[in-house]
């Protein structure tokens, strides 16, 4: 028994040796075999090297470069021109259309990449409506927008540029109009204090005329009496009335006196109540104007405080109260670091989905492969072993192209390459393994590598590079979240660009491993199913 | 002698096209068992479907008595095939396609390197032993091949057509070859070919294959003896005036004459008077006699009397 048990792990044990034996003549006899066709060699393992390498360099900058623009106006105004000049700068080629419709038809014709419309004699004018119209090619959908944003954003930086000077303008006009308002706010008080001051006089001056005793009472004078005493004195004392005619006489002038006195205190006194009139009128009025000087002293207050309520007097702020900046998430500042991860993946796919094809149909149509399938080694093995060779051929690609990244992106972390690296040995097994199923399923070379290629198109179709995802319609849309080409690519992108931990992206990796087991049953029955006869 | 291999009632269609017919024959062991047909006739068909490479729409097959299926991995390592074009890598050397499928067998390194020694020096390959495969002759491919297929020491070894495209020297090199092996090794060999004189001196037995059919299977000696009563006699002289001698020739003995380009096949059930009646006129004739033989029955004849029906 025992030695039946031991016996039994001998044979598991040599199985096992042997399995990985196989495996490795496997790998060695396709890797031979494709060192050994010098052009396939070539064409495989550098050609997309070549590709990444080339596409490094060319796209390793953030300028939109040789870009034509052509501008028409009816007539050119200065902050016309003063546009155009901001867009002539080295990246922008301007050029001045004769007509509309030259300028319009020229962006059909490739002439130029967009067309300017400027109103006639543009100018910042309470009565003008200054819509400027670009036109542009929207067939080339990532092009238009990307001249459209970058020129408007030219444009409003002009525009910008005219808002602060108006905005200063005002603002310096509402300082101004305040500290006139300051200084005269003191001639008001000034003359509220006067005209308070001349109703105060005034009512003194009344209050004294009131005041004014202009009566006579004669009875208080006596005159009566003195003439009875002297009559009195005449009548006792029998003087001559003649003794007593100048005192009588005396007495009569005072009296006239008195009389004419009194006519004068009544005269004065008529004045006085016209005089009271006046100065009750000129109270009045005073009192209106010191209401007029204060309501102005109000209004002058209000003025003040509503410009002083003004708190936002900046001008940058008033132009432009809420600002939008566009910040990256990362600190990559060119077209290649938002597009590497793409790139990568791209390139990983068809040199996976081609290269795996390939080799599974050159097998098939190989001489051998009769003497293959008569040997004591499983269609699995087989498989397992080409899809090895695969993962060690596009491993040595996606090593150089890690060593591209290192140096495109000026030594980022090595943590970032390590979960690249499992991300891209994935996704690379997806796209070998259904390249594989394509090769099983096709007869010849040539109809292998177009299906190939028309499946790697189309996962590129259904994906971010050409239009976003999430611009598709519904069933599409929802297809395209489950596509390879997608999953691996966001996946990347997350790793690469925004050090996102691999345990965040848990279900992708679920749904690339489904995908794996997927294509690898499939691959088998392909296998199966379509063996070729051997005549 | 054991039974090796047994067709039973084998049917294989190719879309309507059928291709065998009911074909029932065994292989004993240690024979060298040969299936005679034209090009079409269902020989490669056979094979690929005693090997697993196809599989038959109706009937059985069995080795030793168990049913080819269900030892499919037994046969797998106790077949060796040669094919009729070659199947090898033509990229790699001659040593290295021996080493890879001798890993494929599961044999030992030192095994294989034992084995490609022993084996390139049977096929006469040890000069071109690092020559990649594409660069190799006609005959040598097939040297190569046949070496592929005798590298797990096979029990049954089958070549497909192993003498076809090669000059004659050549096919007598790769018939000695087989015999050898059948020999030495007490291997159990299937071969086909059209070539039928080939066969009869190296098979033990004959199946004859003719529209998918099985028209015959025996001896050589035996199937002649049952369908051909002709011997050949064949002559040339100079300056060969064949039709002259023709017309003298008595026609009551002859069953067909052949004419070729340099001399005539009388094919007569009695070949001692036709050589009187030829010598007779020969010599009275200015002919000089270059050659003449007399051939026993032939498979040719065979073939064509049993493909004739």
């Amino acid at each position: 028994m025992k030695k039946q048990k031991k016996i039994k792990k001998f044979n598991i044990k040599r199985k096992t040796i042997n399995f990985f034996i196989i495996l490795y003549e496997i790998i060695k006899k396709d890797i031979k075999l494709l060192i050994r066709s010098k052009t396939s060699a070539l064409v495989i393992l550098f050609g997309p090297l070549l590709i990444i390498f080339l596409v490094g360099l060319a796209f390793n900058t953030s300028s939109l470069y040789n870009l034509k623009v052509s501008t028409y106006s009816d007539s050119y105004s200065e902050l016309t021109e003063s546009i155009i000049t901001i867009l002539s700068d080295q990246q922008y080629t301007v050029k001045k259309a004769f007509t509309q419709e030259e300028c319009i038809d020229g962006i059909g014709l490739g002439q130029h990449h967009v067309c300017i419309i400027f109103p006639a004699e543009m100018t910042i004018d309470n009565a003008e409506d200054n819509i400027v119209k670009f036109y542009v090619d929207e067939s080339r959908t990532n092009l238009a927008h990307l001249i459209s944003n970058t020129i408007s954003s030219k444009i409003a930086q002009k525009s910008s540029e005219v808002s602060l000077s108006l905005t200063q303008s005002l603002v310096n006009t509402l300082e101004s109009t305040k500290q006139e308002i300051e200084e005269k706010k003191t001639l008001l008080d000034s003359l509220e204090a006067t005209s308070s001051s001349s109703r105060d006089s005034v009512e003194n001056i009344k209050t004294r005329f009131t005041e004014l005793d202009l009566t006579i009472d004669k009875s208080d004078l006596n005159i009566s009496e003195a003439k009875k005493e002297i009559n009195r004195l005449i009548s006792k004392y029998n003087y001559s009335e003649s003794i007593f005619d100048d005192l009588k006489s005396k007495l009569k002038e005072v009296e006239d006196g008195v009389q004419g006195l009194e006519d004068k205190f009544l005269a004065v006194e008529e004045v006085k109540l016209a005089s009271d009139s006046d100065l009750n009128s000129l109270k009045t009025e005073l009192t209106a104007m010191i209401g007029n000087i204060n309501s102005l002293k109000a209004s002058f207050e209000q003025i003040k405080a509503n410009v002083d309520s003004i708190k936002v007097t900046n001008v940058e702020s008033i132009v432009s109260p809420i600002k939008t900046t566009i910040e990256s998430v990362t600190a990559k500042k060119t077209h290649l670091s938002f597009l590497f991860p793409t790139l990568v993946v791209l390139v990983l796919m068809f040199i996976s989905i081609l290269l795996s094809s390939t080799l599974v149909i050159r097998e098939k149509i190989s001489p051998a492969y009769f003497r293959n399938f008569i040997t004591p080694v499983s269609d699995f093995v087989f498989m397992f072993g080409t899809y090895l060779t695969n993962v060690i051929l596009v491993m040595f690609q996606i090593f150089i192209l890690l060593i591209a990244f290192l140096y495109f992106f000026k030594g980022d972390v090595f943590v970032i390459l390590l979960n690249s690296s499992l991300i891209l040995l994935v996704s690379a097994s997806v796209f070998i393994l259904f390249g594989m199923f394509i090769g099983y399923l096709f007869k010849t070379e040539e109809t292998s590598t177009l299906g190939a290629i028309a499946v790697g198109s189309l996962m590129l179709f259904f994906s971010n590079t050409i239009l976003p995802v999430e611009t598709l319609p519904g069933i599409f849309r929802y297809v395209s979240l489950y596509n390879p080409f997608v999953i691996a690519e966001q996946m990347l992108k997350k790793v690469m660009l925004f050090n996102v931990n691999l345990s965040a992206l848990s279900t992708s990796f679920y749904i690339l491993i489904g995908f794996i087991v997927v294509f690898f049953v499939l691959g088998l029955i392909a296998r199966e199913l379509t063996k070729r006869y051997f005549e | 002698m054991s039974e090796v291999i047994n067709f039973q009632n084998i049917v294989k269609h190719f879309g309507k096209n059928l291709v065998l017919n009911k074909i029932d024959f065994s292989v004993q062991d240690k024979d060298i068992f040969g299936l005679i047909g034209l090009s079409g006739s269902g020989k490669t068909t056979i094979l690929n479907i005693m090997v697993g490479f196809m599989k038959a729409n109706k009937g059985k097959i069995s080795f030793r008595g168990k049913d080819i299926k269900k030892v499919k991995r037994e046969i797998e390592k106790i077949f060796g095939f040669a094919t009729q074009t070659g199947s090898f890598y033509n990229r790699l050397t001659v040593r290295e396609n021996l080493f890879y499928f001798g890993k494929m067998y599961s044999i030992k390194k030192h095994e294989i390197l034992q084995k490609t020694k022993e084996l390139l020096e049977l096929v006469e390959l040890s000069d071109a032993s690092n020559v990649i495969a594409n660069q190799l002759s006609i005959g040598m491919r097939r040297r190569l091949d046949i070496a592929c297929a005798l590298l797990n020491d096979p029990e049954v070894l089958v070549l497909d057509e192993p003498t076809e495209d090669l000059d004659p020297t050549l096919r007598k090199e790769i018939l000695a070859l087989i015999k050898r092996i059948n020999i030495e090794k007490s291997t159990t060999i299937i071969v086909t070919s059209h070539l039928l004189n080939e066969m009869e001196t190296i098979c033990n037995k004959i199946a004859i294959l003719h529209h998918g059919k099985i028209m015959e299977i025996g001896t050589p000696d035996n199937l002649k003896e049952r369908y051909s009563t002709n011997e050949e006699i064949h002559l040339k002289t100079i300056p060969g005036y064949y039709k002259e001698i023709l017309n003298k020739l008595d026609k009551k003995n002859i069953n067909h004459i052949v004419t070729k380009k340099d001399k005539i096949i009388i094919y007569t059930p009695n070949a001692e008077k036709v050589l009187y009646d030829l010598t007779r006129i020969l010599r009275d004739s200015k002919e000089k006699i270059v050659y003449l033989d007399v051939n026993k029955p032939s498979l040719e004849e065979v073939f064509e009397s049993l493909t004739r029906k």
